[in-house]
């Protein structure tokens, strides 16, 4: 077995799930299986280029970046989009009353962070879905820690600005009484 | 209304993946992983040794003499120096190619887009037919509230050297999708990539829709509102300007119009 194979297992066997946990929230199920594979596969082919310790899996997230946006061509609409992940918080199964108020504040909240521009979503993401501190963000984005500090500051202000933008109206009804219609 | 806090909260809510810790993700074996990767490789490139292999195969029936062989190797030294950046691009497809390259394009990543492009590469941005400086243009773009939702590549007819392809996008600007207009459709990036570089790059984009919603409003906004930056925004009325002060008044003013706007009964 090559040094080239050993290496790529160590980086396979430590990572593979944070890659697919790292698609999957940003695509569908099967579109998750889907971008890991080609994820682990330009990560084979470029095994050299991929840095030593934890290093490695900001340089994986940063390849799925890449692949995941690309499996977003052909429906990039941007309201075909926002309802796909709208859709992706919750399996659609349960409708119990709190689960629709959940799905109710998802789908809003989502509208409203795909008013941001592009950076600032990843950015987002990266820090509250992956749990990225601002170093390592800098690291997945290929920018300075500081720069990753002012766009999280701004998409953090801008989620919030957006979503009372879209919704304040709406805020005279109960989340509950409009979670209900669905 | 919520607050900032109540907001990440909310976004927190919506990870797809909340708890990582039990999220059970099929991990397929590695050995037939690798078998199948291994085996894909060898479909799509004629390669004889593993990416990162450094080593040459020398001719079974090699007759070279010394001199030659030195030669040899060093020509071959000096071209994968000279091709270093491009030794993974030119075995790849160029429909793959126009598609990370309008992927680096609508992130904005100017350093991307640099390492695909050739050394001679010939890049129109949008607006103009004429030369100008595509960085510039590119953090024009990202300053205005340019959003750009790529769609399909493919070959397009072409008598030249390498191969042209078209990739459609629509897109936004200035701050359009901020106050809920749908994207701007009928775009498409025009690409020549040969020798798995991009020579030839035109971002084609169709006014006609964008101009009477966006163009023409934000500039009667300007001229109402901001006349005293008309001649720092603008070279002509059709024609943005590119300078770092132009750029940054660009992202303040962007914001204000869709505050602006957004604020309006």
């Amino acid at each position: 077995m090559s040094s080239i194979d050993d290496r790529f297992r160590q980086i396979y066997g430590s990572y593979f799930k944070e890659v697919h946990a790292y698609c999957r929230r940003r695509t569908t199920p099967d579109g998750a299986d889907d971008a890991t594979a080609e994820t682990f596969l330009i990560a084979w082919r470029r095994i050299d280029r991929v840095p030593e310790g934890p290093e490695a899996l900001m340089w994986l997230y940063r390849t799925a970046r890449g692949v995941v946006s690309n499996t977003w061509r052909g429906a990039l609409r941007q309201k075909n989009l926002n309802r796909k992940l709208a859709g992706l918080g919750l399996d659609p199964v349960p409708m119990t009353d709190e689960v629709v108020i959940l799905r109710h504040d998802v789908d809003r909240i989502l509208q409203a962070l795909s008013r941001l521009r592009a950076k600032e979503q990843e950015v987002l993401r990266l820090a509250e879905w992956e749990d990225l501190s601002p170093r390592e963000i800098a690291a997945v984005l290929d920018i300075s820690p500081e720069a990753a500090r002012q766009r999280l500051s701004r998409a953090r202000a801008g989620l919030a600005r957006h979503y009372n933008r879209l919704f304040s109206d709406a805020h005279s009804h109960s989340i509950a009484q409009e979670g209900g219609m669905w | 209304m919520i607050d900032e806090q109540k907001a990440i909260a909310l976004f927190r809510g919506a990870n797809p993946v909340p708890d990582f810790d039990s999220y059970q993700a099929a991990i397929p074996d590695v050995a037939a992983y690798l078998s199948r990767i291994e085996q894909r490789s060898s479909e799509v490139t004629d390669l004889k040794t593993k990416p990162g292999d450094t080593r040459l195969r020398r001719p079974a029936k090699a007759a070279w003499s010394g001199l030659a062989i030195a030669a040899v190797l060093g020509a071959i030294f000096i071209l994968f120096q000279a091709t270093d950046r491009t030794d993974l691009a030119a075995e790849r497809a160029p429909l793959d190619i126009a598609s990370e390259y309008v992927e680096a394009y609508r992130e904005f990543d100017v350093d991307r887009v640099e390492s695909m492009l050739a050394a001679d590469a010939r890049v129109l941005p949008w607006e103009s037919y004429s030369p100008r400086d595509w960085k510039s243009d590119l953090r024009y773009l990202e300053a205005a509230g340019f959003q750009f939702l790529v769609g399909e590549c493919s070959e397009a007819p072409w008598s030249g050297a390498g191969v042209k392809v078209s990739c459609d996008y629509e897109a936004h600007g200035l701050g359009s999708n901020q106050i809920g207009l749908e994207p701007f459709s009928g775009h498409a990036f025009e690409l020549v990539i040969e020798n798995g570089l991009v020579r030839n790059s035109y971002m084609g984009f169709d006014f006609s829709e964008f101009s009477g919603s966006m163009w023409w409003p934000f500039q009667d906004w300007i001229r109402e509102n901001h006349p005293e930056d008309f001649d720092v925004l603008y070279e002509e009325a059709n024609l943005s300007r590119q300078t770092d002060d132009a750029i940054a008044l660009w992202e303040q003013r962007v914001e204000d119009y869709v505050a602006f706007v957004n604020d309006q009964p």
